[in-house]
C-alpha cells in the first residue's frame, strides 16, 4: 500500500495523523454509533465528508448495514484492498446519510434514476425516501487511491476526486470539449498535466450531478476554469450545474457540482 | 511496448499476438495505477466490473492508450462494447482489429 502524506489543509472527516498512515483494521466506528442530527444543507451549500480508507474499518455492524447488492459487489473484487475501499465507501455513505435522514444506516434504500441522456438504467444514484415523509438529500460518492469523498446537498450534487500521482494523462485531452482541449494544448508541462486533471475532475463532477456519468463522453460542454472570472462554469450553469474545485487532502484534487446556477459553498465535515 | 505488440507486425501468429497484447494491457494498467499486482491478473478478469476496481479515469486512459498504440478505437468500433467484458476479450478485440488487412 502506498503511504500518502496527509498534510491536508482542511479537517478531514476522520483524524489521520499527518505522515502516520493508519493501517486498515483500526476501527474508528463504534458498533452502535450515537449520531447527532445533521440538517441537510440548504441553498447552494454542500457538505463534503472525507475518509481515509486506511483509517477506517467498516466493522461488523457497518458490514451488516450493506444490502444484498452491495455485498455481492464487495464479494466480486479480486483484491482485498479494492474490497476494503468499496466497503468503507459504502458503509460510510450509509452512516453519513443516516445522520441526515434520522434513519438507521441499514434501513436506507438506494435506487437509480434513469439516465437523463439515454433513459437507460444507470442514472444518478438516489435515496428512496423513507416512510414518514423525511426529505432525502442529494448525495454523491467518489473514491480514488486511499480517499473517499461523500458530498451531501439539498439539490442534486456530484463530486469527483482523483489521486494526483498519475503518469502521463495527455491522451485524456482528446476526451475534453474542443475549446478546453485547445486551452490545454497551449500550456507547457507541468501546467498541462494539471489542467487536464482539473478539467477531468470538474467534468466528472458535472456528469455525476446530472446523472449522465462519463459513458456519454465529457466533451459536450466547456468546463475549464478561467482566472478572475472563474470560468464559464463558475457560477453560471454549465450543462445545468455550477462546478468548482475544492480543497482536497494533499496528493488529491477534487471538484463538486451542484444543480442550477450560483456559487457553491463547500463545508468540509468532520466525522465525530 | 514489445515488438510483438506492434500493429501489423509481419509473421506474428495470431495467438502470440494476442498474448503480447494481453501482456501489454496488463503492463499499462500496472503502470497507470501504480499497482503491480495488475501485472498478473488472469485474462478472464472483468476490467470494468468490480473485480479490479478500475476507476473511470484509468479506464479512459486505457482505451486512449489502446488507440495510440494499436490504432484501435474500441469505443467507436465495438458498438455494444462486448469487448470490454474482460482483459481477455479486450485484448482479443484489439489483436483482431490491429491485424494488417489480409490480401485481397
Amino acid at each position: 500500500m502506498r503511504p500518502v502524506p496527509l498534510g491536508n489543509p482542511v479537517p478531514l472527516g476522520n483524524p489521520v495523523p499527518p505522515g502516520n498512515p493508519v493501517p486498515p483494521g483500526n476501527p474508528v466506528l463504534p458498533d452502535n454509533p450515537v449520531l447527532p442530527d445533521n440538517p441537510v444543507p440548504s441553498g447552494r451549500s454542500v457538505h463534503v465528508w472525507w475518509f481515509d480508507i486506511r483509517a477506517v474499518s467498516p466493522g461488523a455492524a457497518g458490514l451488516a448495514s450493506l444490502d444484498d447488492g452491495e455485498r455481492e459487489r464487495a464479494a466480486a473484487f479480486a483484491f482485498p484492498a479494492d474490497r476494503h475501499r468499496y466497503q468503507v465507501a459504502h458503509v460510510m455513505l450509509r452512516q453519513v446519510l443516516a445522520r441526515y435522514t434520522g434513519t438507521a444506516a441499514a434501513g436506507l434504500a438506494f435506487g437509480r434514476e434513469p439516465c437523463p441522456r439515454c433513459g437507460g438504467p444507470s442514472g444518478r444514484p438516489v435515496l428512496v425516501p423513507p416512510a414518514g415523509g423525511v426529505p432525502v438529500p442529494g448525495f454523491s460518492l467518489a473514491h480514488s487511491g486511499d480517499m473517499v469523498a461523500i458530498a451531501v446537498a439539498g439539490l442534486p450534487v456530484g463530486v469527483d476526486t482523483e489521486h494526483a500521482a498519475r503518469g502521463c494523462v495527455c491522451s485524456l485531452a482528446t476526451t475534453l470539449h474542443p475549446a478546453d482541449a485547445a486551452w490545454v494544448a497551449g500550456l507547457a508541462e507541468p501546467a498541462r498535466h494539471e489542467a487536464i486533471m482539473t478539467c477531468w475532475v470538474r467534468a466528472e463532477a458535472v456528469l455525476k450531478c446530472t446523472g449522465e456519468g462519463i459513458g456519454h463522453g465529457l466533451d459536450g460542454f466547456e468546463v475549464r476554469p478561467v482566472p478572475g472570472g472563474g470560468g464559464p462554469a463558475a457560477a453560471a450553469a454549465v450543462h445545468g450545474c455550477a462546478v468548482r474545485e475544492m480543497t482536497a487532502p494533499a496528493g488529491y484534487r477534487a471538484a463538486v457540482a451542484l444543480a442550477g446556477a450560483g456559487q457553491i459553498a463547500v463545508q468540509t465535515r468532520r466525522w465525530t | 511496448m514489445t515488438a510483438a505488440g506492434r500493429p501489423g507486425c509481419p509473421g506474428m501468429p495470431g495467438s502470440l499476438q494476442l498474448a503480447a497484447v494481453t501482456d501489454d494491457l496488463r503492463a499499462f494498467l500496472a503502470s497507470a495505477t501504480g499497482r503491480d499486482e495488475l501485472r498478473h491478473i488472469p485474462a478472464g478478469t472483468e476490467l470494468f466490473g468490480p473485480a479490479v476496481g478500475l476507476d473511470s479515469l484509468t479506464g479512459t486512459l486505457l482505451l486512449r492508450e489502446i488507440q495510440r498504440r494499436y490504432g484501435v478505437d474500441v469505443a467507436a468500433e465495438d458498438l455494444n462494447l462486448d469487448s470490454l467484458a474482460t482483459l481477455g476479450t479486450l485484448a482479443a478485440f484489439v489483436a483482431s482489429r490491429s491485424d494488417p488487412p489480409g490480401p485481397p
